[in-house]
């Protein structure tokens, strides 16, 4: 039961609001004009369904304004609007219904058109059902945000993926001539000529509050737009730097489209401009990343490809400079990764198959890869690595484990060495002729595990220690650390060469000598020039002899001691090629009473033109094979048993090779097994094959040279006395004693690394025992 | 069957004709007792072996680097002796032995 | 090269080459020319079973100079210092020829332990021992062996004393331990005694050639 002050309020507020409808009117007449006007309002301002052409009628706008306006008077706005509001919450199901449909559509044919006609018919929607401007900006504000809210509350997550696939194909529209049909809404009415094709989308999706909602998913659109565009367009190309290219593209391209969804409002270009500033560096930025990311990924194969890939480091290069971007330590320690992650991969056995299919592609660190080609990727990686990083830490991180894995090569040094003195018939030479020919620098990277280690004197120059070699064969003669393994390997190739000269003709040795000679210096190659002396000699003691008595016997007459050790397995020559030896040795010893000849008949070369009953064979062997046949001249068939009593010191694999080639060349024939006769009349030869037979002069020669690998290895055993003789007589000692101690050790050359190593080895095999550095001998 | 040489490249070594047969011998070789190099090699003072670093023959039969030979006779302490035996030094008259070098 | 280094290069090489001899050479440290030398005491004589080590120095001049050798190990030998291990051998003097090596100079060191020579000793004392009575100098030399070469016996050289580290002095100077108890019994101290008895070579035959008086003549001074 309503109390008596309650009773006053209620009608004292019944009053007020009576007299605030009514006005000042007399009667209810007021009350009656405000429910008019209530009437006229509520129903203008309604949201209408468009699909429904009966209802928008045409009213009079004079009317309703009047209408508005006493309302407004009543200070009744709010409720109206209040009621406007919960009619569109009623009326939602309609826009509800439309949505759903477009989204249907989109889903079932995945078109971004749907999307784009969806926001077009939303907007439809939202313009049918805004309140008239005159009502004021509050109104229109709150409207505006129900709306919005209503429709977001109403999407399916497949919008999103929707409206970023329409967003993303705006790039397209942006430089079309005109707007496809699908870009203009149905239901708008025909303006002038939008600016551009897709104004009307950007417009539509403002009016309905997506760029706002939607921002970061435009920008990702944006960013994945470009880096597609990076990757199409400068993935694999590296002819020409694509840094300038790419930013004029942004300029051309991705600026303009970014007016519309960052800069609509601008007035004016400069406008414009300041607008873009900020998402336009951001823009910029990711370019510069994404063209930095595909040049590390493809670093591998660019440094193959070098120097033709210059420009791509030069991208790589300017990209990562730009400021925001990884330190260029970051930068460097990337790319070192990224290059051990590759030379790791390639280095499994898998790949290799994989590798070998792949058409001209070159691996580094291939187990079957020639060690040139390593040798020429290796010197590749140094010239790439310097101009990425001159101070050439990254060069030495990942320089170093190519290096420690060239020499595990046995042929490593060879390849070099080959290099070095210009090897011309295998192809494209490390060395470069016009490169200035200098003396080798010392190389001294820094190893700061070593315990050695000191820090650089007081007053050493910016350049102490730098790794700074200026050539390549600096770089090459770098991966080792001593240089006297390679004068080793020099002479043993010099030997070679020498050895192989029939015309005397040496010239290209004596050339290569003397440009070695400014490499390594005079005393490293006092060896070669004994070498040389004796080429010049022999051509001379040749002249005199062949003077005395002319004789086809050309000798190359070496002094023993200053080439190589030569494989000993020398045999005595029978008939006519013993009596020219004679013949030549007593010439020679009338020359020069003091001395005599020893010869080394298994080596080299005889010219030869064998004269049977039907042909003349002419044919270049080697010493055995001549031997064999003269043998044949004396007696047309042989047994292998008896060749082998003849040759004392051959060995019977050695004299079989040696029939075969006779065989090959249709000289003689395998009658029984190990029984072989003249062909003094020409019979079928089956197959000849000349190559294995032409190509033994060569082959036989070089190995007969024992590699300086192979000499060191017998060293050792000799130095390994030294250090059991100090061991027993000094007790302990530190590796440093032992190698100051070696050094005195005759023909002693290795490195405390090198003797690191010798010293682990030796304490494997149980001999030595080491404790805080000191090493003495197991008992 | 006949076999014609027209060429024949060859190897061989240059050796001291010291009156021993070493036909059989691919070791160092003798060596000069006062040097301990070999003779086919050079004495320490040389960097070229052969002519421009002979031999010398001394009437006891002893042989030596030439240069080595004549430092040690240069000393006082050698009484011109052979260091071999102790016999005085006297050079021996090499004859060109136009016969067999063998 | 430097033809002193070279040589000496090649004879350690060599040396080390050659397992049979049991002679050694080796570095003492840095230097090249400062080598330790070691053989084995010959067999046959009071040296046998004895390592014997050698300080060897190498000239400027060498070979043309004889190599400087003397004894490490303490040798009791008429041509070797007791004391300071200089060696008495015409080839480190005026019989050295640069034909020699090292290892054969080590040889002809070998041999010599094998032949004295007392009419030019390097040793007065030891060489007056010699010729007096050679079955005591052998003894003495033996001891001396056992002692200071690591030869067969006690090794703790204590000999017939017991304790570790003390060493029969009379024996070390070649002494018959009667006559020095005789003089001791005088009221002398043992080392005097040893001393004296030593040097006046109171050994064997000579023993009648000395009287008691000259002797404590020789101990009151």
């Amino acid at each position: 039961m309503a109390t008596d002050s309650l009773r006053i309020y209620t009608s004292a507020k019944w009053q007020k609001a009576f007299e605030r409808l009514n006005g000042a009117e007399p009667g209810i007449q007021g009350l009656l004009s405000f429910s008019e006007a209530w009437q006229i309002a509520s129903n203008f301002l309604y949201p209408r369904d468009i699909n429904d052409p009966g209802s928008l009628k045409s009213q009079d706008m004079q009317r309703v304004r009047a209408a508005f306006d006493l309302v407004g008077k009543s200070r009744m706005l709010s409720m109206l609007l209040d009621k406007f509001l919960e009619d569109m919450r009623r009326q939602q199901y309609l826009v509800e219904r439309d949505v759903h449909r477009y989204m249907a559509e989109y889903e079932s044919a995945g078109k971004a058109e749907a999307i784009m006609q969806l926001i077009f018919r939303l907007v439809a929607w939202y313009n049918a059902w805004k309140p008239i401007n005159e009502l004021g900006p509050t109104i229109l504000s709150a409207y505006t945000l129900a709306f919005q809210t209503h429709i977001f509350s109403i999407f399916p997550p497949s919008f999103s993926r929707g409206f970023k696939q329409l967003i993303a194909s705006t790039f397209d529209l942006v430089s079309a001539s005109s707007p496809p049909p699908w870009a203009i809404p149905r239901d708008l009415p025909p303006t002038e000529q939008p600016p551009r094709p897709d104004y009307m989308l950007w417009m539509s999706c403002e009016t309905l509050g997506l760029l706002e909602r939607y921002e970061s998913l435009i920008s990702s659109v944006c960013y994945e737009h470009i880096e597609a565009h990076v990757h199409e367009t400068c993935a694999k190309k590296w002819d020409e730097p694509m840094l300038p290219k790419l930013r004029d593209w942004m300029t051309e391209k991705i600026v303009p489209w970014m007016i519309m969804p960052y800069a609509r409002g601008a007035r004016s270009a400069d406008e414009a401009r300041a607008m873009l500033q900020g998402v336009g560096s951001r823009f910029d930025y990711h370019v510069c990343k994404t063209l930095c990311d595909l040049r590390i990924q493809e670093i591998f194969d660019i440094i193959i490809d070098y120097p033709d890939s210059q420009s791509a480091l030069q991208d790589l290069k300017v990209a990562s400079s730009r400021p925001g971007l990884d330190d260029i330590n970051v930068i460097v320690d990337r790319v070192r990764r990224r290059l051990q992650e590759c030379l790791q991969r390639v280095d499994q056995r898998s790949q290799l198959v994989i590798t070998l299919r792949k058409a001209n592609k070159k691996r580094l660190l291939h187990p079957g890869a020639d060690t040139k080609v390593i040798l020429a990727q290796y010197v590749s990686i140094i010239r790439c690595l310097r101009i990425i990083d001159p101070p050439g830490v990254l060069l030495y991180k990942v320089a170093d484990p190519i290096r420690k894995y060239l020499r595990g090569r046995a042929d490593t040094i060879r390849c070099i060495v080959a290099s070095l003195v210009g090897d011309g018939e295998s192809g494209d030479s490390l060395v470069d002729e016009n490169e200035p020919i200098q003396p080798l620098q010392q190389m001294q990277a820094d190893d700061y595990t070593d315990p050695n280690w000191e820090p650089e004197p007081i007053d050493a120059g910016p350049d102490f220690r730098t790794n700074k070699p200026s050539d390549v064969i600096s770089t090459l003669v770098s991966i080792y650390d001593s240089k006297d393994l390679f004068v080793k390997e020099l002479q043993v190739l010099l030997t070679q060469r020498l050895l192989a000269v029939k015309d005397g003709n040496y010239e290209r040795e004596r050339r290569n000598i003397e440009i070695l000679k400014i490499r390594f210096g005079e005393a490293a190659l006092q060896v070669c020039e004994v070498m040389l002396r004796d080429m010049t000699d022999s051509r001379r003691i040749d002249q005199h002899v062949q003077a005395q008595k002319p004789m086809p016997l050309h000798p190359t007459i070496i002094s023993k001691h200053f080439w190589p050790p030569l494989q000993t397995n020398s045999f005595t020559m029978p008939g006519q090629f013993r009596e020219i030896q004679e013949s030549y040795a007593r010439e020679y010893h009338l020359f020069k009473p003091d001395k005599k000849l020893h010869w080394l008949s298994h080596l080299g070369t005889i010219k030869l033109e064998i004269e049977l009953q039907d042909r003349t064979i002419s044919e270049e062997v080697p010493p055995l094979e001549a031997s064999i046949v003269e043998l044949f001249s004396q007696k047309d068939t042989w047994t292998v048993d008896q060749l082998v009593t003849e040759f004392k010191s051959v060995e019977k694999t050695a004299i079989l090779k040696a029939l075969t080639t006779w065989v090959d060349l249709g000289v003689l024939k395998e009658e029984e097994s190990d029984r072989y006769k003249l062909l003094e009349v020409a019979e079928a030869v089956p197959s000849r094959s000349k190559a294995p037979a032409r190509s033994a002069p060569v082959v036989e020669e070089t190995t007969h040279t024992l590699s300086a690998q192979q000499q060191q290895a017998e060293q050792m055993k000799v130095f390994w006395k030294f250090i059991e003789g100090m061991l027993t007589n000094l007790g302990t000692l530190p590796l440093a004693r032992i190698q100051a101690m070696l050094k005195f050790a005759p023909g002693y050359d290795r490195t405390i690394e090198q003797l690191a190593e010798f010293m682990e080895a030796a304490r494997r095999e149980g001999l030595v025992q080491v404790k805080d550095g000191m090493w003495k001998l197991c008992r | 069957m006949k076999v014609h040489i027209k060429h024949w490249h060859a190897i061989a070594q240059w050796r001291w004709d010291i009156g021993k047969n070493d036909d059989d011998d691919d070791g160092e070789g003798d060596v000069c007792g006062i040097c301990r190099v070999p003779f086919e090699g050079c004495c320490p003072s040389c960097k070229m072996p052969g002519d421009d670093c002979p031999l010398i023959w001394g009437e006891c039969t002893h042989v030596f680097h030439m240069h080595c030979l004549l430092q040690w006779i240069g000393t006082a302490a050698s009484k011109q002796q052979c260091p071999m035996d102790r016999r005085p030094w006297v050079t021996a008259e090499r004859k060109v032995d136009a016969g067999n070098p063998r | 090269m430097d033809a002193r280094l070279r040589r000496v290069n090649k004879e350690i090489a060599d040396c080390k080459n050659d397992k049979a001899s049991k002679i050694t050479i080796d570095l003492i440290d840095d230097n090249p020319f400062h080598l330790i030398g070691a053989f084995d005491g010959p067999e046959g004589t009071p040296y046998e079973g004895g390592r014997f080590q050698v300080d060897i120095v190498i000239p400027e001049n060498y070979p043309f100079q004889p190599v400087k050798m003397k004894f490490i190990t303490k040798v009791y030998h008429p041509n070797v210092s007791s004391a300071s291990g200089a060696i008495c051998l015409d080839i480190l003097k005026d019989a050295w020829s640069p034909v020699l090596t090292l290892k054969s100079t080590l040889i002809s060191l070998q041999s010599l332990l094998c032949s004295p020579e007392p009419r030019d000793p390097q040793d007065a004392e030891v060489a007056k021992h010699y010729m007096t009575s050679r079955s005591s100098f052998e003894d003495t030399a033996r001891y001396w062996t056992m002692v200071y070469a690591g030869g067969p016996g006690d090794k703790s050289g204590a000999g017939k004393a017991g304790k570790s580290g003390e060493r029969d002095e009379i024996a070390m100077a070649g002494l018959d331990k009667a006559h020095v108890a005789q003089f001791e019994a005088l009221g002398f101290e043992r080392a005097k005694v040893i001393d004296v008895l030593r040097r006046l070579n109171y050994r064997g035959a000579n023993v009648a050639n000395i009287n008691d008086d000259r002797i404590v003549e020789e101990l009151l001074k």
